[in-house]
Parts: structure tokens; C-alpha cells; sequence
């Protein structure tokens, strides 16, 4: 059964490219447009893994990651950052927050692939 | 400006007091008959004379025509002053909104074309999947057709061995053409997945280039950001400006003053704080290659 990957991004555009890479990975996909919506669509279903941006509105990507790991069904669950922000600082939030890693946009497809290979198999 | 000092009338009223002491200090001391009673009156009465004149000069010297006229002048300034910078800080409030307004329609242009692209490009990676997928069929189905041919004559052959024996030159002819088609159908798909393992190459590219849509939106958002201060800016320029312009008169502008500089105080405070807010631009890239990847 294919595992399935939680994608929140406000930008519809990194939503598709992401979604478009995973899917033809063999990965299922679900599409969340900000943090609160991520956050709904985590507790609801089974996931296997968070893809999450930082900067989006209504909740940002490190109070998701913080949110999720105080939530027993995602204590362990693996969280990666996609984002425009690449300095040392927002690293070390995300990593105290509970993150498993930080990718910088844009993307590359071949490298998300490897990365989720790595992390979820 | 009114206040500042002492108007030329009041200066010959204070210097003729100590002049008209000075003469009846000279008269006394040269002449005895001037030391009489009635003449220490006459000056007394001359001293707070002149004294009660050049007090009530003095008092009424703020409504001398002179006075008058440079407090107008003043107050011409100070309101041309306001005007200008009330004027200024529309101008500025109605650029900036209209900057604004570009921004944004310029972000909206651009996500409807990005939107497009990503459209196009879905559909083009579709149709060359599919395409793909028939190139494969095609390879996998090929050899299994031309071995069942094979197997048809060799079967035909078996039955009819006149005719094999006839035309045992025709069929090997024929085996061969069938064959070299083989081998052409062959190439033919080689060149075809090489193609589609070029056109994935291309795909990657423009997934990673489709990105750069939320990575303008992102510096266009703070550019945004950065207006929303100037904004306050020159809102706050605005005010001081009415400040100015309401207060009637100079002096009540003067008084006003300390009150204008706590003001600018608070603007310059509000400033540093705003500041802040955009001083995290979160958008480093120059350029448009792949971010970096860390596992934590």
C-alpha cells in the first residue's frame, strides 16, 4: 500500500509541484493551504509524512511541527520543512520545534524523492 | 518674531528717563535754585511720568501695527509649512497606494500565467507518459507477434512440404524482412525511451522552475510589507502637519511644539519597531537553483 505524504503549502503552484513529484514517485498525496488546514487533515487521516512550508497564514509551519508533536499520533511522525527560508537561525527553531529536516525552494525533484526515500522508505 | 524684544519706541522711552535724570542731576549740582521743593516735585512727577509711558508702550507693544505684521508673517509660514507637508504626505499616501495596487496586480497577472504553465505542463508530461506506455507495449508486443508468425509458417511448412520446397526462398525472404522490421521496431523504441528518459530530465527542470512563482509572490509580499511602513510614515506626517495647521495662532504653535517633538519621537520609536518586522526578508535566493537539503 502506498504511504501517504501530508503536503501544506499556501502557494498552489508548490502544492501541484509537489503533489506531481511525490505521485509519480508511487507516493499518495494529500494537500493541505495553511497550517490550520494541515493541522485538520493530520489529525483526521493516517500519514506517514509531513511536508510542510513556514511562512503561510492563519498558523506557520513551526507552530504546525510544534502543534503535531504534542499530539500522541504524530509524537514520531516524520516532518520536513520545504521553504524559502534558509537561514541558520529558522534552522535551529525548526529543529528544536521537532523537525526531521529543512529543504530550501525551490526544489529539486529528484533530490525531494531521495530525501522522502530516505526518511520514509 | 512677537516677544523677542523691545521696539524701538520703547527703546527712546527707556533711554529718555535716564537722560531727563541725568540733566536735572546736572542743574542741581549747578545751580542751588533748582534744589527747591517745588522743582523736586516737577521731577518726580516727570520720572513717573515717564515711567507709567514706558510701561504702558511696553504693554501695548505686542499690538503695535509692527508687531502685528511680523506675527501674520509668522503665522504665513507656519501654515505654508503645514500646507507643503500636508500636501507632500497625500501625494506620498496616493503613490504609495497606487504602488500597491500594481504590486498586486501584477502578482494576480502573473499567478494566472504561472497557473497556466503548470496547466500546459501536466497536460504535455501526460501525453508524453502515454506516449511512453505505448512506446513500451509496443516493444513488449513486437517479438511475441513476430515469433507467432514465425511459428504460423514454420507450421504451414510442416503441413505443405511441396510448397515449402517451392517457395523455401520466398519465406526465408520474408523472415528476413520481418526481421529487419523487428530490428527498425527495436531502434525505433530504444530512440523512444531515450527521448522520454531526456524528456523526465526536462520535466525535473520546469518542476523546479515552476517554483519560482511562491518565491516572487514571497519578495512581493514583503515588498508589500515595506510599503505598509512607508505608509504609516507618511500617515503619521499627515497628522503632524493638521497639527500644525490647527493651531491658531504662532505663540499656541510654539507651545505646541514640545508637544509636535514627543510626536516625532514617538514616529522615530514606531519606526525602529516597524522596522523590525520587515527587517526578515524571507526570501534569500538570488538565483533559481535547487535549495539545500539537511536531515536533522
Amino acid at each position: 500500500m502506498a504511504k501517504t505524504i501530508l503536503a501544506v503549502d499556501d502557494s498552489a503552484s508548490i502544492r501541484q509541484m509537489v503533489s506531481f513529484t511525490l505521485k509519480s514517485a508511487g507516493y499518495e498525496v494529500i494537500e493541505a493551504v495553511d497550517g490550520m488546514d494541515g493541522l485538520e487533515k493530520a489529525k483526521a487521516g493516517s500519514i506517514n509524512l509531513v511536508l510542510t512550508d513556514q511562512n503561510m497564514p492563519r498558523m506557520d509551519g513551526l507552530t504546525l511541527i510544534k502543534t503535531l508533536r504534542a499530539l500522541h499520533q504524530h509524537a514520531t511522525t516524520p516532518i520536513l520543512m520545504l521553504t524559502t527560508e534558509s537561514s541558520d537561525t529558522m534552522k535551529s527553531q525548526g529543529r528544536a520545534a521537532g523537525a526531521t529536516g529543512w529543504l530550501v525552494k525551490p526544489f529539486d525533484p529528484q533530490k525531494l524523492i531521495e530525501v522522502v526515500r530516505k526518511v520514509i522508505g | 518674531m512677537q516677544g523677542s524684544g523691545v521696539s524701538t519706541n520703547n527703546k527712546i522711552f527707556l533711554a529718555g528717563l535716564p537722560w531727563s535724570v541725568l540733566v536735572v542731576a546736572t542743574l542741581w549740582a549747578s545751580d542751588p535754585a533748582a534744589r527747591s521743593l517745588a522743582v523736586v516735585f516737577a521731577v518726580v512727577v516727570l520720572v513717573l511720568g515717564w515711567m507709567v509711558v514706558t510701561s504702558l508702550f511696553c504693554c501695548s507693544a505686542a499690538s503695535s501695527p509692527g508687531q502685528l505684521a511680523n506675527a501674520r508673517h509668522d503665522r504665513e509660514i507656519i501654515e505654508r509649512s503645514s500646507e507643503a507637508m500636508l500636501r507632500v504626505s497625500a501625494e506620498f499616501s496616493t503613490q504609495l497606494g497606487e504602488i500597491r495596487s500594481e504590486v498586486r496586480r501584477a502578482q494576480d497577472i502573473f499567478s494566472e500565467a504561472v497557473g497556466h504553465l503548470i496547466g500546459s505542463f501536466q497536460d504535455i508530461n501526460m501525453h508524453v507518459q502515454r506516449q511512453r506506455q505505448l512506446g513500451m507495449a509496443a516493444q513488449d508486443g513486437m517479438p511475441v507477434a513476430i515469433e507467432d508468425s514465425e511459428q504460423a509458417i514454420n507450421k504451414m511448412a510442416a503441413q505443405e512440404m511441396t510448397f515449402v520446397l517451392a517457395a523455401k526462398s520466398d519465406i526465408e525472404q520474408a523472415k528476413q524482412r520481418i526481421e529487419a522490421v523487428n530490428g527498425c521496431a527495436g531502434d525505433t523504441v530504444g530512440e523512444l525511451n531515450l527521448i522520454a528518459g531526456q524528456v523526465e530530465a526536462a520535466v525535473n527542470k520546469a518542476v523546479l522552475s515552476l517554483q519560482f512563482q511562491d518565491v516572487v509572490t514571497q519578495l512581493l509580499g514583503h515588498v508589500g510589507r515595506r510599503l505598509d511602513l512607508l505608509d504609516e510614515v507618511a500617515s503619521d506626517e499627515q497628522r503632524l502637519a493638521e497639527v500644525l495647521l490647527d493651531s491658531g495662532h504662532p505663540e499656541a504653535t510654539l507651545r505646541a511644539l514640545d508637544a509636535l517633538r514627543d510626536h516625532v519621537d514617538q514616529l522615530a520609536q514606531k519606526l525602529v519597531t516597524l522596522k523590525k518586522g520587515v527587517d526578515n526578508n524571507p526570501v534569500s535566493q538570488t538565483g533559481h537553483a535547487g535549495g539545500d537539503v539537511e536531515l536533522f
